[in-house]
């Protein structure tokens, strides 16, 4: 993506056409996150649909999808808001919004009870009580979403360069964090969800392209028209970004076990219970050694979406694409991917004017999609046991599908939009 | 009273503020008796006891009252704008809509683990299951007397006064039969045939939905007593009927002094009676008439080695018939009491009206604020902790709700 053609600080985009595109490319992520939450968990389910944290699947492009998504529709409503309401406001009405969105969190992301019996919560301690929910139960989808936002908005007005130096400086600071201890941290049970609580740091990656690609697509539609420069520009962008992220990804192979570091250097002398790495980071000198003794040649990662050999063929590290561990290459690669694929939508849905009801239905609704995609599948699950048949998973999988539809389809035909 | 035609504004924006109010203040005694009615500490007044009539008892008839008066309300209003069978399905549709609602919301308390225990007999087992006991939540329960309502809500207010005493026969002879033993998971006739010996339902199970219809019904009636030009005849006659139903459900409820048990004892104790609906234990005659009288509402009753459980308690597990008159009375007079005080007096909450106005959100949201909250507060949890956690997840719920009524998002029962 070109910075030089974007707005400058100032700038903000002003919509000029209605984009059904981010709608559709938002009902489409729902979607995706319906079957991926609901029949990721089976037995029967195809590896590329599961969240299994040491590379990225069709199941882990869902959340960044969201957090660009995210990222471009709050860069447009400042736009909108900047001519409405005067420049303090729209930063005093979007903080109460998202510390709303925290609160739906913490609602939503339930707990069961910390201690049975009040001696044992005084026992416990206030802190120890809510310790573990603070990171893992309560760091989820929105909590993520709102406090990345949060983290993004005194930026989110400014120019592209300083969008682009905020998005660099947050990824050196979770690289840094990570080595410091966030890694060994959310990995370590009980495990972190989505990066755990310092996860925002990359999750702002997806959110700022997103912000950047609202520059672009709300340029005048004569220059976005199929085929032309700008669009090829952001095809080109979207797979750069894709491919920095896989670059990064190969930093995995450091981790490769041979018989050398595993029996000698790295491996522990007792049984190793964690599949993580030692140094999971920042290589030791003798991983760098081995890299030296296969000639020193660069040895690629398994592309995208296949999945890599087990923990004991190469340890968990942070180069890794890992939903988990918010890691660096998994966000850059989901940002360039998500870029990607909102082109796809933009094309098909601005350009050549073809939607689905289905999209719209959830694209609109999506936080209440998402609530209640928890709840029926709460319902539906207890009947449709993990180990079921193929057909009996997808019964299972077309109700809940439905119900959530149902529910979601009638709020709308009520006017019931919840926008956090 | 003849077939009355409404009187009260029937326009799409027309709305009764006494009733938003009422069914505010149903909404917020809600959050105060779901959030403390399961800790130790929590007065009885405030628990749903099976055994008499408590504050927490008279919540959920409140509340499906005030259903009842804008049920006919509405529906009446869309029979006055549309034709033919229209008004009928949109109120089907919008029924099977809180009961798939609250399906979801709830759960089905019931699991298969795996595939293995997938057999026709378990799934037989989940169905009698839950349309005994599991499915009927209060959203399940609305939905449900809605339909049972349906063919009664337009018709005249003496049908509905049929309508009432029917169904409150019919529940009194199914108890008599089985019902109370049924809801109790005591064996009965119709257990051995469901398949569901053992399981107990709360909130009356499949056939308090009888009941529940009555209290619904009452609500109807209450609409058409309002049908006066004058505010204070509405609420003189609101405040007379509540008064009247409150003393026939207390008259009721004195049946329960002949369960008695003259020598207390502790060995053997059955928890209800072995005859609960019509006493095996002859009264002596030496009682004075004094001691057929039973406690009074809101007091409880002797201890179960003195006195055997029964129908003629005001039983809101089972709801009985003496509930059910005692409860209708009390929302009768509670709702006099709201129409006094704002359509007369003009009195107005604003937390009321909001809550009044989206009381199907305000559910849902403190449904999931309570589990929340009250997983920081063990059950045996002092008051001093209980309280402001309390006042935590009510404000949470506030805000919420606000946030809602902010931007008109209502959501309709």
């Amino acid at each position: 993506m070109s910075t030089s053609n974007l707005p400058s600080a100032t700038e903000v985009p002003i919509k000029q056409e209605r984009l059904v595109s981010l709608d559709q490319f938002r009902g489409y992520t729902v979607v995706g996150m319906l079957l991926v939450n609901y029949f990721g968990g089976y037995k029967v389910c195809p590896q590329v649909l599961r969240h299994t944290h040491d590379y990225c699947s069709y199941a882990d492009t869902i959340m960044p999808q969201f957090l660009f998504a995210v990222g471009f529709a709050l860069r447009l409503s400042f736009g909108r808001r900047r001519q409405s309401q005067g420049s303090p406001v729209p930063y005093t009405r979007m903080v109460r919004r998202l510390l709303g969105l925290v609160l739906i969190s913490l609602v939503i992301y339930q707990v069961g009870p910390r201690s049975a019996t009040w001696e044992g919560l005084v026992q416990q301690g206030f802190w120890n009580a809510i310790a573990e929910p603070l990171k893992r139960s309560w760091f989820q989808t929105l909590m993520h979403i709102a406090v990345t936002s949060l983290w993004i908005l005194p930026v989110v007005r400014c120019s592209s360069k300083i969008r682009i130096g905020w998005l660099l400086g947050s990824a050196m600071a979770h690289v840094v964090l990570s080595y410091w201890f966030n890694f060994e941290w959310v990995n370590t049970p009980p495990n972190g969800i989505d990066g755990g609580p310092l996860g925002f740091l990359t999750w702002t990656i997806p959110a700022l392209v997103g912000t950047l690609a609202c520059d672009v697509f709300l340029k005048p539609r004569e220059q976005l028209g199929f085929g032309s420069a700008t669009l090829w520009k952001v095809l080109l962008v979207s797979w750069l970004i894709m491919g920095l992220g896989y670059g990064f990804s190969c930093g995995t192979r450091i981790y490769d076990v041979t018989p050398t570091n595993s029996d000698e250097s790295v491996a522990p002398t007792s049984p190793k219970t964690s599949p993580i790495a030692i140094d999971p980071v920042w290589p030791s000198s003798e991983r760098f050694q081995n890299l030296g003794a296969s000639n020193g040649l660069p040895r690629l990662a398994e592309i995208p979406f296949i999945k890599p050999p087990g923990a004991s063929q190469r340890e968990w590290n942070y180069w890794m694409m890992s939903q988990r561990g918010g890691t660096l290459s998994y966000l850059t690669f989901s940002a360039g991917f998500s870029l990607f694929v909102y082109l796809l939508f933009f094309i098909v849905c601005d350009l050549w004017k073809f939607q689905l009801d289905i999209f719209k239905t959830f694209g609109t609704n999506a936080l209440v999609a998402y609530i209640l995609h928890s709840m029926v599948s709460g319902a539906i699950q207890p009947f449709f046991p993990k180990d079921s048949p193929l057909w009996y998973s997808l019964l299972g999988l077309q109700i809940f599908f439905t119900v959530t539809w149902i529910l979601v389809r009638s709020l709308e035909k009520q006017g019931v939009y919840l926008r956090a | 009273m003849p077939d009355v035609r409404p009187k009260l504004d029937l326009s799409a924006s027309a709305r009764i503020h006494s009733l938003d109010q009422f069914r505010g203040y149903s909404v917020v005694a809600m959050f105060l008796v779901n959030f403390l009615g399961g800790l130790s500490a929590t007065h009885q007044l405030l628990r749903h006891n099976n055994t008499h009539f408590s504050y927490a008892d008279s919540i959920m008839p409140s509340f499906i009252f005030a259903c009842g008066i804008s049920f006919r309300f509405s529906f009446l209003k869309q029979l006055s704008n549309k034709s033919g069978i229209d008004p009928y399905r949109r109120f089907i549709m919008r029924s099977f809509g809180l009961i798939l609602l609250s399906m979801m919301l709830y759960g089905f308390n019931f699991h298969f683990h795996n595939w293995t225990d997938m057999s026709i007999d378990r799934l037989g087992r989940f169905v009698a299951e839950s349309l005994k006991a599991n499915l009927w939540e209060v959203l399940a329960i609305i939905g449900a007397v809605q339909i049972i309502g349906l063919p009664l809500v337009a018709k005249g207010f003496w049908v509905r006064v049929l309508a009432f005493l029917a169904l409150g026969l019919i529940h009194f002879g199914l108890s008599w039969s089985f019902n109370y033993e049924f809801v109790y998971g005591k064996p009965n006739w119709m257990d051995a045939i469901w398949g569901t010996t053992g399981k107990r339902s709360w909130d009356g199970g499949l056939f308090g939905l009888l009941s529940w219809s009555q209290v619904l019904l009452a609500g109807t009636l209450a609409y058409d007593l309002m049908q006066v030009a004058s505010t204070r005849k509405q609420i003189t006659r609101l405040l007379l009927v509540g008064v009247g139903l409150m003393v026939l459900g207390y008259g009721l409820s004195c049946g329960t002094t002949l369960y008695d048990i003259e020598q207390p004892h502790d060995l053997d104790i059955q928890q209800t009676s072995q005859s609960p609906i019509f006493p095996q234990i002859r009264p002596s005659i030496d009682r004075s008439w004094t001691s057929f009288l039973a406690e009074p509402p809101f007091v409880p009753p002797p201890p179960i080695t003195s006195r055997a459980w029964n129908y003629w308690m005001m039983d809101k597990r089972v709801v009985t018939q003496s509930f059910v008159f005692f409860s209708t009375g009390f929302s009768f007079f509670l709702f006099g009491l709201f129409v006094s005080a704002c359509d007369l007096k003009g009195w107005k909450s604003k937390t009321l009206d909001m809550f009044g106005k989206n009381p199907l959100a305000a559910y849902i949201v403190h449904f999931w604020v309570v589990h929340s909250v009250l997983a920081l507060v063990p059950k045996n949890s002092p008051m001093i902790w209980a309280i402001p956690w309390l006042c935590i997840s009510f404000a949470i719920t506030y805000l919420f709700v606000a946030f809602l009524e902010k931007r008109q998002l209502y959501l309709r029962i």
